[in-house]
């Protein structure tokens, strides 16, 4: 009786994981804002909200102005968890790794740009000056002017798309203040 | 010429015994080479989980009796739950799935031998019916899904799927090619000085209506294997149920290119069939092939065809 009991329990088991996974899943998705695509609920292919239709936002907050960045490759791991399961906790962790950092400006010959302010594939104009953060193997560039950095302003967003005014449209989802 | 036919036979001959040899096959024989060729090729990037589970893999290859001992399933299982943990995020769909077989693999070999194909049986119709009702309850309950607009969106504006959209969808590639650019000056407006929250999109009236006509096949293939499989088994049921899986493994494939997902639901396709069901075995033997196909940039072909042909 109890082997017949524990053969059912051995056969039954993986789908029975499977759906207390997808539930967990249903559960962060409504709740947590997790992106349907991940987290093991089969939900892909059913709606825009991918990790990839989210992007984070981020600037230098100094004392005249915000100063946008682009998010460091190395803190990749830190964006695309972000941008999958967007929390306060979760942006502020990722903002406290930042603040920290040495950011620089450089002139766009420098960074392979165009004086002018275009690249010379023709894409869009970039300001003439772009911040980026030092990388730990890298030495102070001599024509880089280091930034003075109060702390970090991060904003989550995503865009969403309607087929009746066919209109790609972004949203900010949440944002935060760090400082250094 | 005689010895060319001759030798054309001869390889006709093969193939039938091939053939005849994988519809009478054992599932269990069948499943466990290709369920190591898939982790092989699919089971994702971390190099601490491609390097025990290819080491794994390519032992149980070569080694096929190791394959049917519990502690083989179970290791692999582990690998993959301590990568897996770490990294659920990352993680898609097909790779959730790979786990729970192989958690259902290594309970097999648990059980008494007697039960092996049985079991196996009940795993992969309820592995196939659960992810299919979680991918139907998912888009039916999804109002952005049904009014066709993930479709549009995605065959307005996904690279992998641009050639399709261009043969089917009359739009340009050129067209595409300025979505993704909208999508791409969007996220990144902020950097440029330029940010836009708002942009419309490149379409037409052919492309909507195929993404009307993907939605809605998708939702009711998907319903309808949810449904089969989950119904008692009747003769009738079960010979309708492995025609809709396979249709469904023939067709989205050949558009959505997840050869890992593929793969993956036509092993348990597989893992289902009755003894006696030997087309719907080999049938499933041949759409896991056919993916190698889908795996060539077969729109691309396509459409360079046409191109030379003048169309």
């Amino acid at each position: 009786m109890n082997g017949d009991r524990y053969n059912r329990f051995l056969i039954y088991a993986p789908t029975a994981i499977l759906i207390i996974v997808a539930a967990i899943q249903a559960f962060r998705v409504s709740n947590q804002d997790l992106s349907p695509w991940k987290g093991g609920g089969f939900g892909m292919f059913s709606t825009i909200d991918a990790p990839t239709s989210r992007y984070i936002a981020g600037y230098l907050i100094t004392e005249n102005e915000l100063v946008p960045i682009a998010i460091p490759q190395e803190y990749q791991k830190e964006h695309v968890y972000v941008c999958t399961l967007p929390s306060m906790d979760s942006l502020k962790h990722l903002a406290e790794m930042m603040a920290p950092r040495i950011w620089i400006t450089e002139e766009q010959s420098a960074a392979g740009l165009n004086p002018q302010g275009k690249k010379p594939t023709g894409e869009p104009s970039v300001p003439e000056k772009q911040a980026r953060a030092l990388r730990d193997d890298e030495h102070f560039p001599h024509d880089a002017e280091r930034v003075s950095v109060l702390g970090v302003h991060l904003e989550v967003w995503r865009y969403r798309y309607s087929l009746n005014n066919n209109l790609l449209k972004a949203e900010k989802v949440i944002q935060i203040d760090v400082s250094k | 010429m005689n010895e060319f036919i001759q030798e054309l036979r001869n390889i006709k001959s093969e193939v039938y015994t091939i053939a005849g040899e994988i519809s009478v096959s054992r599932n269990l024989d069948l499943i466990v080479p290709l369920t190591l060729i898939t982790f092989l090729l699919f089971i994702g990037s971390f190099w601490y989980l491609r390097l025990p589970v290819g080491v794994l893999c390519i032992l149980g290859l070569v080694f096929k009796p190791i394959t049917k001992k519990v502690y083989f399933w179970f290791l692999l299982t582990c690998f993959m739950v301590s990568c897996f943990y770490r990294n659920w995020y990352t993680l898609d769909n097909h790779q959730y799935l790979m786990l729970y077989w192989t958690i259902a693999l290594t309970c097999l070999f648990i059980i008494p031998k007697q039960d092996h194909e049985k079991t196996l049986a009940i795993n992969g119709r309820l592995l196939i019916g659960a992810c299919m009702a979680l991918a139907f309850i998912w888009k039916a309950g999804n109002a952005n899904y049904l009014d066709g607009s993930f479709f549009h969106f995605t065959l307005m504006t996904d690279s992998r799927f641009e050639n399709f959209s261009h043969l089917f969808g009359g739009i340009e590639k050129s067209d595409l090619v300025s979505n993704r650019e909208m999508i791409k000056d969007l996220k990144s407006g902020y950097l440029t000085g330029v940010a836009s929250e708002r942009s419309a999109m490149m379409t037409n009236q052919h492309l909507i209506l195929l993404a009307h006509f993907l939605t809605w096949w998708t939702l009711i293939i998907e319903g309808l294997i949810a449904v089969l499989f989950f119904l008692p088994e009747r003769k009738i049921i079960l010979r309708f149920r492995n025609w809709a899986l396979l249709i469904f493994g023939f067709t989205t494939y050949s558009v959505a290119t997840v050869t890992g997902f593929a793969w993956q639901l036509m092993i348990l396709g597989i893992a289902q069939c009755r003894p006696e069901q030997k087309s719907f075995r080999l049938g499933y033997f041949l759409v896991f092939l056919l993916m190698q196909l889908y795996m060539a940039p077969v729109y691309d072909l396509v459409s360079s065809l046409l191109s030379l042909i003048g169309l």
